[in-house]
């Protein structure tokens, strides 16, 4: 039995060598997430009316039903041919509602090629183009930093200047949440009450460490509160996967324990750093200390627009 | 190329001679049906399954610094996050331990009754898994959903059913907070002899990883067990804790305990594929001349 069990082992051998050199690992790498200025889209189905649609600038999610769409973020520019033709392959009802998570243009850009496809409200004379929802603190901000890159016809037209604003369409009620001061003063989280879908904008990136924009009213303290909001609307079906499913601002379909994951990344990171700089640190010292060196292979890059440098130059500031 | 795969393509190319012992192998190219109650044998590896690796055990892991750094800095406490609380064991781990006994049962094809996957039951924490027969690709590769069992896709080669499993959860590889991210691959072999079935894993990962990380478990048929059906994890409030909090030791911690039980340099400890090769004995035994050098001095001192 003995030698029948390590002729056996033997040809597992084999069989590992023949796999592992012909088929395996096709998967065991870093995603490779759309670039920036992709015109590619992917179609990622999420629950029966809920669809998102990835883009190299960030993700749409699709609510379909009788009455229209509704569309929150339309991506960046160059895909808005590609996202168009999904949109028609989801629905055969146009848009009724667009609603910006936030005004940078990564998840605006594509509001024009959007709107040009929706459904106005009103008639004859009076006949408005089609609502595009947004926080008013964004409106300053296109107005003073993003005038040149998003017309003002597709700025929200539908702004509101709470904590939050309601909406009931195709028969589910949908929530837009402002939160406060995390990638910029802007953001806003959506909410599918009856599809139990969470839309939240960059405050959840999974693909990347959290870019926020102090200058803009952002902070990495408000992107952990944000972060927190969202983990207390989850709730999950079943040993903490399935219920609630969240579309992040970029990168993969999610469910609660990855945002419990990276909620607890960037806390853990946010202590390190606000550790050394109570200890007088220089950021150099900081930097030397790789306090995200366990993170980087997942959410940092050594190039681009925001680099792990910049982060972590980002997180000390905030604390000086 | 890492160590394990030269071993793998010399292995591979050895059987290709007509004398060797593999080509005199006599697997036939049946299936097999792994349906029913399997209980686990535990003896292989013991220590690391049933009471497991204690703090700072990352002996035979071939984790990288970015792993360590992970695994040191881990604190226990963060399983009492309400987040946490219902976690099962993910993928990478579950078929290692406690034990597990398992039930595997089919999923059968409704009209056409046709096997088209099994289903197995009996992880820590409901941690199922669900493996596809019936070639179904797995979900896009950027933008799926990852999950505790991940996505595991399965084909009989000569006997031997190799399942591929992609889109699991950032999870670890040991209960002592050795990571494991979900970015990895792990190929697992089945193959039965008898009334024993052992399933031989194969992990790689590009975050954690300096190598592929290989393990076996074994498991004999006992259709007297009664895995049965259990409850969902409710999660309590196990402590006063503040909203968002998430325990973590300080940059830098190491965990000595066990190095210094062993007699052995701590760097003994903490894994790495370094340590996984025999001739790694000859530094572990001149790391315990030197202990013992250093006790013997220490003796005479006092």
């Amino acid at each position: 039995m003995v030698i029948k069990l390590k002729k056996a082992f033997a040809a597992i051998v084999i069989l590992m060598s023949l796999f592992d050199l012909f088929i395996g690992n096709a998967f065991a790498q870093r995603p490779e997430y759309l670039a920036p200025d992709s015109d590619k889209t992917v179609v990622v189905p999420v629950r029966e009316n809920i669809t998102m649609i990835a883009t190299g600038g960030s993700n749409i999610a699709v609510q379909t039903g009788e009455l229209g769409m509704v569309i929150v973020d339309s991506g960046n520019g160059e895909a808005s041919v590609s996202v168009l033709d999904a949109l028609k392959k989801l629905s055969s009802t146009p848009p009724s509602y667009l609603i910006n998570t936030s005004i940078l243009p990564s998840h605006t850009s594509g509001n024009g090629a959007i709107h040009s496809i929706g459904e106005g409200v009103g008639s004859g004379a009076a006949i408005l183009g089609m609502p595009i929802i947004g926080h008013t603190n964004g409106l300053t901000l296109l107005a003073t930093r993003f005038a040149d890159q998003i017309p003002f016809d597709f700025w929200p037209n539908n702004a509101f200047f709470g904590d939050r604003k309601d909406l009931f369409f195709n028969g589910e009620g949908i929530e837009m949440l402002h939160q406060p001061n995390a990638i910029t003063e802007s953001d806003i989280m959506v909410y599918f009450r009856k599809s139990d879908v969470l839309v939240t904008g960059s405050i959840f990136d999974i693909s990347a460490y959290p870019h926020f924009y102090p200058d803009l009213g952002g902070s990495l303290q408000g992107v952990i509160d944000g972060l927190n909001n969202i983990i207390d609307i989850c709730i999950a079906e079943f040993n903490q996967q399935g219920g609630t499913l969240v579309i992040p601002g970029r990168g993969r379909l999610a469910s609660e324990s990855d945002v419990v994951e990276y909620r607890d990344m960037v806390t853990i990171i946010r202590d390190r750093v606000q550790g050394m700089v109570k200890e007088g640190k220089t950021f150099q010292e900081v930097l030397a200390a790789r306090p995200s060196l366990e993170y980087d292979a997942i959410y940092g890059r050594d190039s681009g627009e925001w680099t792990t440098q910049m982060f972590l130059e980002a997180v000390y500031n905030e604390f000086q | 190329m890492s160590r394990t795969r030269q071993f793998l393509l010399i292995f591979f190319l050895s059987s290709l001679n007509p004398f060797s012992v593999l080509a005199q192998n006599n697997i036939s190219n049946e299936s097999f049906d792994l349906a029913g109650m399997w209980a686990a044998l535990v003896l292989e590896d013991w220590y690391d399954r049933v009471p497991g690796g204690g703090l700072g055990d990352y002996i035979g892991i071939p984790i990288n610094e970015a792993g360590r750094q992970k695994a040191q800095t881990w604190d226990a406490s963060i399983l009492s996050q309400p987040e946490r609380q219902g976690q099962p064991h993910p993928a990478q781990y579950s078929f290692r331990g406690p034990r597990p006994d398992l039930r595997f049962e089919h999923i059968l094809e409704p009209i056409t009754d046709r096997l088209i996957g099994y289903r197995t039951n009996g992880t820590f924490g409901r941690a199922d898994r669900t493996i596809w027969l019936d070639g179904r690709p797995h979900p896009d590769e950027s933008y799926g959903l990852h999950t505790w069992d991940g996505f595991s896709t399965g084909e009989w080669v000569n006997g031997v059913l190799i399942v591929t499993t992609t889109h699991m959860k950032y999870g670890v590889y040991q209960r002592n907070g050795v990571p494991a991210s979900p970015y990895g691959v792990m190929t697992e072999y089945f193959f039965r002899h008898g009334n024993y079935l052992t399933m031989l894993s194969h992990i790689e990962d590009p975050v954690y990883l300096e190598e592929p990380f290989v393990r076996t478990q074994t498991w004999v048929w006992n259709p007297p067990q009664n895995v049965g059906q259990r409850r969902a994890m409710e999660a309590v409030e196990e402590v006063d804790m503040k909203r968002g909090w998430v325990p973590h030791w300080p940059l830098g911690t190491v965990h000595p305990e066990l190095a210094e039980r062993l007699g052995v340099s701590l760097e003994a400890t903490v894994g790495g594929s370094v340590t996984l090769y025999p001739e790694y004995r000859e530094t572990l035994r001149q790391m315990r001349e030197e202990f013992d050098r250093n006790l013997a001095v220490q003796a005479l001192e006092q």
